[in-house]
């Protein structure tokens, strides 16, 4: 590309890191207080203040624009050896302030959220400053111009995702659930790592401008395949961070964690970092469609398998962890049919409805008492109207109600997939239909029919703290789908135009792809056959599961392996954990303790027998063997210098 | 350069608190004091490097003529950083020795005297000058083990002794037959005649694997490490910081010092079995670690693997791996060192090291366990903080020489994770144990004084290196050539 951009250079992007990161620090190190209310504030005062931020950065260089150069904040240099430089620089782009404004935003309402979710904590300080911590974290790997500065924010949302579902740290399960969080995440980080190292070696820059623009594409100056063993190093590592197959096994464990960080973390946020780093890529992707074939396949078998596994789960917040890995599934196969737009576009729809289903799932825990169970609930709606409300309003969200928020998402990917083929557009309804089934249960079993438990009978409303977050979110989930709109109804493309400037120029077309162009008829039919499919399947999971009164008995082998989660966990245990664990103490017992010390042990015992010998001058007192020192080196120097 | 005050003072200093008798308290001040006088001497070398030399010899006096041995001082990119690491981790434990009965005069004698010790091996530029200080460092450690360390001292300090001393046995030899051949041990001299090198079991061969030895006896390299888990678990606190802070890189730091620059055709003819061993004893070191039952077994069990990366970076050649190894020398002296002084604090109050012991530390001391964490996230090379700085470095250079290493490698860092979040979940998380429930833990202030330094460090190295790089870039690429 031998297009030159007109660089802007400003130093506001790295306040928007600047101010959650002392909000962390006030909180975690300096104020340390007990007083919820005050830590809430100061940490939603952080988050709020970087809002604004973004909003103003947002007014001053656009981002519904076809129009765009480069916005960098030039900070510092962070590294820089031999043929590795990495200058630690921040770049705004409009699909980066879209996101942008989803982490603050959403990010801020959360904060609010949980001041009142969190008001009975010892230590809500603690809470607060992880909060903004990860915030701080998630900011910098939006922001980051490079790949390696993009790592540090992968890397550390992780840590904060680890210390958030450990934050309850007494009770051990918490804690498993946080190291497995860690541990899956860093199986997948060893990917990003080899992409570092392929792209050191090889390529020589981790800006992602210059991949962008000079490495995509058939004049790129380094070997395809290079790029496609970085790319596929890149998706292997999205597998961890944002939960495919085969690294998904810790998100719905990560649901140990408060509630809040169920909404922020592993909802709307950090688990769609895969997908973000991809769209930011893309044209890298779409000029080596091997990768996305890949994508494709483990997107769909993904949104395939959580959605199963959803069906038969008990707990509210499991089903939402394993709608939200499914959802996921979902993105990846929009990128993997070769519609970026379509990902993002459901990143930022599915970032809104899921937050507004944790923290609906939150108030209804909050209400009973942290019970869990929805066959412990039922009949909520009455004494919790604004959850319910609300709560029913992201339902019809996920299941593409139409003219929701996730109604033109959801249908923008199954447009995407049919224009790829029909085999993939016809799984990806089977699942879309799956996911109107259990969101529906879940909404059924915990809001209609009577309460079945004492808990249930007397839980409460939660306080307008938690209300008006759910009211916004709400709001949002109906209404942010109607930027970017199918061509049939309104025809908006605001999200197409400000992905499309953010890559510098490239097309982001996809090498070799001649992807039909729907038809309107067609168009019109898919849209019909997707709604009426989930909507009646949604029809019919609520009506049977409205007058649910005892505890369900299903049972049969398909319902024990939903409910058992395929014994995925304990395969792992068996097929990895346990022989590693086994390889690791025989390792060190036999080799270091049997052969190493043993032979050690040999050698001295002989020795000792000739040491015998010579024990008298073995004292133990300090002063003698001082003696013996300064003596033995008198004699050495003299020795050395006078006698030799 | 004021480098023989750099060298001089703590020896003085050592010497003088010998005679403190039983006034312990005004020796740990005077310590203080003494650390004060040194610092200024070490501000001076910091302020006067000069980044654009290598091997540079400012000060010099014919000592042992016979053996054509002078004592050369000189400072640049490969020692600044570990004297400078020195000097830091020995005044934060001047701090943290405050108040302490047990160390008495003596104790801080023998530190200081061991500063004395491990600076002249990293300032001399000449090769027995070199060995009698790489030997001396030898006898304050046996003492601080032997006799301040805990149940099985006496066994841990033979061991140590008896494996570090006969690895340098060989160097000596080498060092004889150098003397002997060419007339002169100045290392820039010896650098400038090119030794010839005849195959590894020819006459310079075993030169060059006779100073091998002795330095991967002190890294310690794979298959020779078991003295290291006696040692650090039965060493006192301050010498077990020290030792994984600065000996243990002295091995590093010689083998780049004297068998990389001395002796490259000799180093590519070994290095894919030191990248071997090195890689064994990261998966080797990381497995033992995690199944340690005792703390400090388990973080010095971490430092064999560590070690191992630094190794894998010497070995690659290249100027990326390299000065990734010698960050991470400085990354890991202050990550373990912190764990060390961390866990130290800890067993000063609770007297037990068995991790089943421990559990729900964050509830007894939120900031103590917060540290603790902020260490062991370093240690596993957490972006951010130095740790990911130095393994990155050596990682990529390593890769770009030989890719199935840096894979071992990689599988390193997993392993750290597994490890250390597993030690964590033990001893800082859970429900309170018995010990920890038992015990008051709180800090007195010097112990923070000791403390915070250390994690503040780690952040300003993890987030903004390349001071430091710059300094000893040179030095890195000078090596680098040779290959």
């Amino acid at each position: 590309m031998d297009q030159v951009f007109a660089v802007e250079n400003t130093s506001l992007l790295r306040w928007i890191i600047l101010f959650p990161l002392m909000g962390a620090i006030l909180n975690g190190l300096i104020l340390r207080s007990k007083n919820v209310k005050l830590s809430g504030l100061v940490a939603t005062a952080a988050s709020a203040i970087a809002f604004f931020i973004c909003l103003s950065l947002v007014n001053s260089y656009g981002i519904f624009t076809e129009d765009f150069g480069q916005v960098l904040d030039p900070w510092f240099t962070w590294f820089s050896v031999g043929r590795i430089h990495v200058p630690f620089h921040l770049e705004y782009t409009p699909l980066t302030g879209v996101m942008l404004l989803v982490i603050t935003g959403i990010g801020t309402l959360i904060h609010i959220f949980a001041t009142g979710y969190m008001s009975e904590e010892k230590s809500p300080f603690r809470f607060f400053s992880y909060l903004n911590l990860f915030l701080a974290a998630m900011l910098v790997l939006v922001l980051s111009s490079n790949l390696v500065g993009v790592f540090l924010g992968w890397e550390g949302v992780g840590l904060c995702s680890y210390l958030l579902i450990g934050y309850w740290y007494e009770d051990n399960e918490n804690t498993a659930a946080g190291m497995k969080a860690f541990v899956t995440n860093r199986i997948g980080d060893l990917g990003f790592f080899v992409a570092l190292f392929l792209l050191a070696a090889y390529v020589g820059t981790f800006q992602i401008s210059e991949l962008v623009t000079i490495f995509a594409g058939e004049s790129s100056p380094v070997e395809g395949g290079v790029i496609l063993a970085v790319l596929a190093c890149i998706f292997w590592a999205s597998t961890g961070k944002s939960a495919q197959i085969p690294l998904y096994v810790w998100l719905p464990d990560a649901m140990a964690g408060p509630t809040p960080v169920s909404a922020l973390i592993h909802a709307a946020t950090m688990v769609t970092s895969g997908i973000f780093v991809s769209v930011r890529l893309w044209p890298l992707f779409a000029s080596q469609p091997a990768v996305l074939d890949w994508i494709l396949w483990v997107g769909m078998a993904t949104a395939w398998l959580a959605a199963l596994i959803a069906l038969s789960q008990r707990d509210i917040k499991k089903v939402l962890a394993y709608s939200t890995v499914s959802q996921l599934g979902f993105m990846f196969v929009a990128l993997g049919v070769g519609a970026p737009v379509a990902a993002f576009f459901h990143v930022v729809t599915h970032a809104f409805f899921k937050a507004l289903l944790f923290l609906g799932a939150g108030s209804v825990i909050h209400g009973m008492h942290h019970d869990q169970d929805m066959f412990n609930m039922g009949g909520l709606r009455n004494k919790m109207p604004q959850t319910h409300a609300t709560f029913l309003i992201g339902t019809l969200a996920i299941i593409g109600f139409p003219l929701t928020a996730g109604f033109f998402s959801k249908d923008m990917i199954l447009a995407k997939a049919f224009e790829h083929g029909p085999l993939a557009w016809g799984l990806l309804l089977l699942a879309a239909v799956l996911t109107a089934f259990y969101m529906l249960r879940a909404y059924t079993l915990t809001f209609w029919g009577e309460a079945r438990t004492e808990h249930a009978k007397h839980a409460h409303e939660s306080s307008l703290w938690m209300a008006a977050p759910l009211m916004l979110l709400a709001a949002g989930a109906l209404l942010v789908g109607f930027m970017e709109t199918p061509p049939i109804l309104f025809n908006v493309h605001g999200l197409e135009m400000a992905i499309k400037a953010s890559w510098y120029g490239m097309s982001g077309e996809v090498v070799g792809h001649h992807g039909r162009h729907l038809s309107h008829a067609t168009e019109w039919i898919l849209l019909l056959v997707t709604s009426a499919a989930s909507l009646s399947v949604a029809y019919f999971s609520y009506t049977k599961f409205r007058d649910q009164k005892s505890k369900l008995s299903a049972s049969g082998f398909a319902v024990e392996l939903s409910q058992n989660k395929f014994y995925v966990d304990e395969a792992y245990q068996i097929v990895f954990l346990r022989p590693l664990s086994w390889v690791a103490a025989r390792t060190w017992k036999f080799i270091d303790v049997y052969i190493i010390n043993g032979t050690l042990h040999v050698i001295r015992d002989g020795m000792r027998i000739g040491g015998q010998v010579l024990s008298f001058a073995h004292t133990g007192n300090l002063q003698t063997y001082a003696w013996y020192f300064a003596a033995a080196v008198a004699i050495a120097l003299v020795f050395v210098n006078w006698v030799v | 350069m004021n480098l023989l005050g750099l060298f001089l003072i703590p020896f003085v200093s050592g010497v003088i608190l010998f005679f403190f008798g039983k006034k312990w308290k005004t020796a740990q001040w005077a310590n203080i004091v003494f650390h004060a006088f040194w610092g200024v001497a070490v501000y001076q070398c910091w302020a006067n490097f000069d980044p654009s030399q290598m091997g540079e010899v400012y000060w010099s006096w014919d000592w042992f003529p016979m053996l054509n041995s002078k004592l050369a001082l000189g400072l640049d990119g490969l020692s600044l950083p570990l004297v400078v690491l020195n000097y830091i981790l020995s005044l934060l434990l001047a701090f943290y020795a405050l108040g302490k009965e047990k160390l008495s005069p003596s104790y801080l004698a023998l530190f200081s005297i061991l500063n004395a010790a491990s600076i002249g091996t990293l300032i001399s530029l000449d090769a027995f000058a070199f060995y009698i200080f790489w030997e001396f460092m030898l006898i304050p450690m046996y003492f601080l083990i032997g006799k301040w360390g805990s149940k099985n001292r006496v066994y841990a300090a033979l061991k140590f002794f008896a494996f570090t001393m006969a690895g340098s046995l060989l160097m000596l030899l080498a060092i004889i037959a150098l003397s002997k051949t060419y007339g002169t041990l100045s290392w820039i001299e010896l650098k400038n005649l090119n030794l010839p090198y005849d195959g590894l079991t020819g006459f310079h061969g075993l030169i060059f694997l006779g100073f091998l030895i002795a330095f991967a006896v002190k890294i310690p390299l794979w298959p020779l490490h078991t003295w290291l888990p006696d040692a650090h678990t039965e060493a006192p606190t301050g010498a077990s910081v020290i030792l994984a802070g600065v000996l243990l890189k002295l091995g590093v730091y010689g083998i780049a010092r004297w068998c990389l620059s001395l002796f490259p055709l000799a180093s590519s003819d070994v290095a894919i079995p030191m990248m071997t061993l090195a890689s064994v004893g990261i998966v080797g070191g990381s497995f033992a670690a995690w199944k340690q039952v005792d703390i400090k077994r388990m973080i010095a069990y971490s430092s064999v693997a560590h070690l191992g990366f630094m190794v894998l970076g010497l070995f690659a050649f290249n100027v990326e791996a390299l000065s990734g190894a010698m960050f991470q020398n400085l990354a890991h002296g202050l990550s373990t060192g912190a764990l060390f002084l961390i866990f130290g604090i800890i067993y000063d109050r609770t007297h037990t090291r068995k991790i089943e012991d421990y559990g729900g530390l964050a509830s007894k001391n939120g900031l103590l366990a917060t540290a603790f964490v902020f260490s062991a996230m370093a240690s596993i090379g957490l972006p951010g903080l130095p740790g990911f700085i130095g393994e990155f470095l050596i990682l990529s250079g390593t890769f770009m020489s030989n890719k199935i290493f840096a894979f071992v490698g990689l599988s390193g860092i997993l392993l750290g994770a597994v490890y250390m979040l597993g030690m964590l979940r033990k001893v800082v998380f859970g429900p309170m144990g018995p010990t920890v429930k038992s015990h008051e833990i709180v800090l007195e202030w010097n112990e923070w004084v000791a403390i915070v330094p250390l994690l503040v460090l780690m952040l300003v190295l993890g987030m903004s290196p390349q001071f430091l790089l710059s300094k000893v870039m040179f030095s890195m690429e000078w090596i680098s050539a040779l290959y």
